[in-house]
């Protein structure tokens, strides 16, 4: 099992922020009356804020859209509807938002209809749909008359072109708003802490390090401003593990990996704790790193998280065949990956876990004499009847198959089948 | 908003729609009388039920699709029930696609007594859709809703029937499922084996959840065989598949609860509290007994921390509560277990003979054995010392699947050792050997 650790604090970063304010941490300042403490839309958010319970919370968002009260009030809409995305009941939030959306109410309000545009487009990321979810961020980034959205969906949809490998849209997005440089000190906070965290991730992955780490922790510091403990909705930490395995600061990686991973245990969602064990995988080598990055692959698999798969998988793969030691479990996430990446239409993951496959079956190229006894082992032959079939050896065999499972990484007749 | 927008109003619709493209690569012609080999149910069906506009409720079939339709999703249930209900009440004999479709909903939505009522009507009469030659529909369902409700021996000969006699494959792979499922709640391991060796089915040859079905079946196999780490890969599998065809709703065969017990035995707690989670959140929305039993079952297996053994009560609760039978036992038994490891030997006691009872009234004579023997060796516990530190670490790698010569090497051990700790363990425990390990928590 493991322990929290207790390194990754920062300056000014609480552990157990003193008060909470979910309008502020996850508001996107739409009007609408101020919900009372008993509105079920507001005791939802205040759970995923603070970062706990959330089969209560989802019970609670789901309450609330249910009830005439919230579904007319745009501010516990939006905080419902977050509330469930963000709980990993995706399905739900965009059974829900397309509903309502629909409803006479809401005809001819733009800022509703931003609301909903923003949310749907979050739910098409999350599920893989890449290009509807940028047809619906672009949409919000023309219209500059409600600036709470449209930070929002700047910070959303420079996380899509990072998630899609690109990183030259993800800068560009960035420049053209002018927040590259300037801090955006006059945005609300909740804003302001999405879009310190892209900004982060683009200036790490355009190897600026330094500025990147800057940003992230900047992002953390806005967060506890807000109170929002929850690590799954700022995932700040696994960004700056990330990068500080990247650099080969592990003892920092992990500290920062098992505070993430600890944070989105207590949340519970499967995407949370899915991508916290990548990122602490990859801080890890050997059977370690096998496991956690196959636990990491079934919980992002069962959340349906379709647009974080492809990166994970890759990611993982490359890392697992390199530090860990299990290279059919490597071959495997490649597989996938490059199966799903080409299903959502990502072609730089598909095409990296392609490239990385290719080199995987250079490595192991079995020769024709290996290929024939490999053929026979997987047919159900046992090795006397392989000997006599070829003419050769018992001994030859046994040396060719050994070789074979040496080229292939795997340890028994069993994975022969599933490899070749 | 774009129509196909519209259209999915599930992630798991819309993540297996590229899938299903793959598959069929266009509408089917309709043949009417052949609905069984047609694309899947949810499929066909979705469009109607998704765009209100759309949604054909002026005919029983219309009905009977959005209710199974909800169904699949979890959600409606009271108005799945209704619309199944109408779907039948219709005028005339019912058609036999309404009749699966509409009795299925009443299943799932644990309305037996109805399902079973409706089954014998229809059985008995002699004039709906095809008289005879449907009978075989009928008689699926008959022995599924026999099985959930504890008949096992019933249901094995009926289903086993259908089986044999059944020209559709859909009824016929329906039916294999379900005679699996009823064969493994009755502990006959062997012959459910036997059962997916003879059928003679092809997988490939179906549409996904056809494939899906049989690959739950032999997951479930193993999982009562105690092969977790199969077991696990295939429920992984054949989830997947479940959730690309919109089937999300675990209430079908509770393969997120069973696959969430597997990942507890091998240790992977994160994914074990996930899938139980699931669960529970569906039992929240769908609200039937039986799955907020199998999820709570499986949570408090996942997270053994103080609440387990009142998880572990309102499991047994909210399974009593319905007329779910399987399972049932398997919670009882398995809170016997946690009581008795925290030495509540009286309560333990009352916790196995009550599993008792349940196994021997199901018929499931693997469970009933299990809990007699733990009655047993509940008297022996009470006598003889606790399992040492190391005789349970032991234990604890043997459960996981490692040979006696793997857990040496791990502990450094010679293998004699290892034997003897474990001999020491089933002692003191009174199990019988590796095989009962499955089922002793340690």
């Amino acid at each position: 099992m493991l322990t929290a650790r207790t390194g990754g604090r920062f300056p000014g970063i609480p552990r157990q922020p003193a008060r909470i304010n979910p309008e502020a941490a996850l508001g996107c300042h739409v009007r609408g009356a101020a919900g009372h403490d008993r509105c079920a839309a507001i005791r939802a958010a205040r759970l995923l804020v603070q970062g706990e319970n959330r089969v209560e919370a989802v019970r609670l968002a789901q309450q609330a859209l249910g009830d005439p009260c919230c579904r007319d009030n745009l501010r516990c809409v939006w905080h419902a509807v977050l509330t469930l995305i963000e709980a990993d009941e995706v399905a739900w939030a965009d059974y829900h938002t397309c509903q309502l959306h629909g409803l006479p109410r809401w005809r001819g309000d733009p800022i509703a209809a931003a609301v909903f545009d923003l949310l749907m487009g979050r739910i098409s990321f999350l599920v893989g749909d890449v290009a509807g979810a940028r047809d619906a961020f672009e949409r919000l980034l023309a219209d500059e008359s409600h600036p709470a959205t449209r930070v929002l969906a700047v910070a959303w949809l420079v996380e899509l072109h990072l998630y899609v490998g690109d990183l030259d849209s993800a800068t560009r997005v960035l420049a053209r708003l002018g927040y590259a440089a300037a801090p955006p000190d006059q945005l609300p906070l909740t804003g302001r802490a999405q879009l310190l965290l892209v900004r982060g991730v683009v200036a790490v992955a355009s190897g600026r390090s330094a500025e990147g780490f800057q940003d992230l922790v900047a992002c953390g510091r806005t967060a506890a401003r807000t109170g929002l403990a929850n690590p799954a909705v700022l995932p700040w930490r696994g960004h700056a593990a990330c990068e500080a395995a990247a650099l080969g600061q592990r003892e920092r990686a992990q500290d920062l990996a098992y505070d993430q991973l600890a944070g989105a245990r207590a949340w519970g969602a499967p995407r949370g704790i899915g991508s916290a064990l990548v990122v602490t995988a990859l801080t890890e080598t050997g059977q370690r790193c096998a496991e956690l990055a196959r636990e990491a692959v079934d919980l992002l698999e069962v959340a349906h998280a379709r647009s974080s798969l492809p990166v994970a998988l890759t990611v993982l793969g490359i890392h697992v065949a390199r530090a860990g030691d299990d290279r059919l479990g490597a071959h495997r996430m490649l597989v996938r990956a490059r199966e799903l990446a080409g299903e959502c239409g990502i072609s730089y993951w598909a095409d990296r876990a392609a490239a990385e496959l290719s080199g995987f079956e250079r490595a192991s190229e079995l020769t024709s004499q290996e290929k024939r006894v490999a053929k026979l082992a997987i047919a159900g032959f046992k090795n006397r009847q392989i000997a006599d079939q070829l003419s050769l050896t018992r001994r030859t065999v046994e040396f060719h198959l050994s070789s074979v499972y040496r080229k292939l990484g795997i340890s028994s007749r069993r994975d022969l089948s599933q490899c070749l | 908003m774009s129509l196909c927008r519209q259209a999915c109003y599930f992630e798991s619709v819309r993540a297996g729609r590229s899938a299903l493209a793959r598959r069929n690569p266009g509408p089917k012609p309709e043949r009417p009388g052949d609905m069984f080999d047609g694309s899947d149910v949810v499929c066909a069906h979705r469009a109607r039920v998704l765009e209100p506009e759309a949604r054909d409720e002026s005919t029983p079939l219309g009905l009977a699709s959005t209710a199974l339709l909800w169904t699949a999703a979890a959600v409606n249930r009271e108005q799945a029930v209704d619309q199944a209900r109408r779907a039948l009440d219709g005028v005339g004999p019912p058609g036999v696609e309404q009749v699966w479709y509409a009795v299925i909903t009443l299943i799932v939505a644990e309305e037996l007594d109805e399902a079973e009522r409706r089954c014998l009507a229809l059985f008995s009469s002699r004039d709906w859709a095809g008289g005879e030659a449907n009978r075989d529909v009928v008689a699926a369902l008959l022995g599924r809703t026999m099985a959930l409700s504890g008949r096992q021996r019933e249901a094995v000969a009926v289903l086993r029937r259908v089986i044999s006699h059944s020209g559709r494959e859909r009824v016929r792979v329906g039916a294999i499922g379900w005679l699996v499922d009823a064969l493994v709640e009755l502990g006959e391991l062997d012959e459910a084996a036997e059962v997916l060796r003879s059928s003679a089915v092809e997988p490939s040859d179906y549409c996904g959840h056809l494939n899906a079905h049989l690959q739950y079946a032999q997951a479930n196999l193993e999982f009562a065989a105690g092969r977790f780490r199969r077991a696990l890969e295939q429920f992984m599998a054949c989830g997947t598949q479940f959730d690309a065809l919109g089937l999300i709703n675990s209430g079908f065969h509770g393969w997120r609860a069973k696959a969430s017990l597997c990942a507890s035995a091998l240790h992977r707690h994160d994914l074990a509290t996930v899938l139980a989670q699931w669960d529970l959140t569906h039992a929240q929305r769908w609200g039937t007994h039986w799955l907020r039993g199998l999820a709570l079952h499986a949570l408090a297996l996942a997270r053994r921390d103080e609440r387990s053994a009142h998880r572990l009560r309102e499991a047994a609760a909210a399974m009593a509560a319905g007329p779910v039978r399987q399972e049932h036992a398997r919670v009882g038994f398995d809170l016997g277990v946690l009581l008795a490891q925290q030495l509540a030997h009286d309560e333990a006691d009352e916790a196995f003979a009550a599993a008792r009872w349940l196994a021997e009234q199901t018929g499931n004579t693997a469970v009933a054995g299990r809990a007699a023997a733990a009655l047993r060796r509940l008297e022996i516990m009470r006598r003889a010392a606790p399992p040492t530190k190391q005789e349970a670490k032991v234990a604890r790698l043997a459960r996981a699947g490692q040979s006696n010569k793997e857990i040496a090497e791990q502990l450094h051990l010679s293998v004699g050792t290892v034997e003897q700790h474990l001999s020491n363990f089933y002692r003191k425990l009174g199990i019988a050997g590796r095989p009962e390990l499955a089922y002793a928590m340690v």
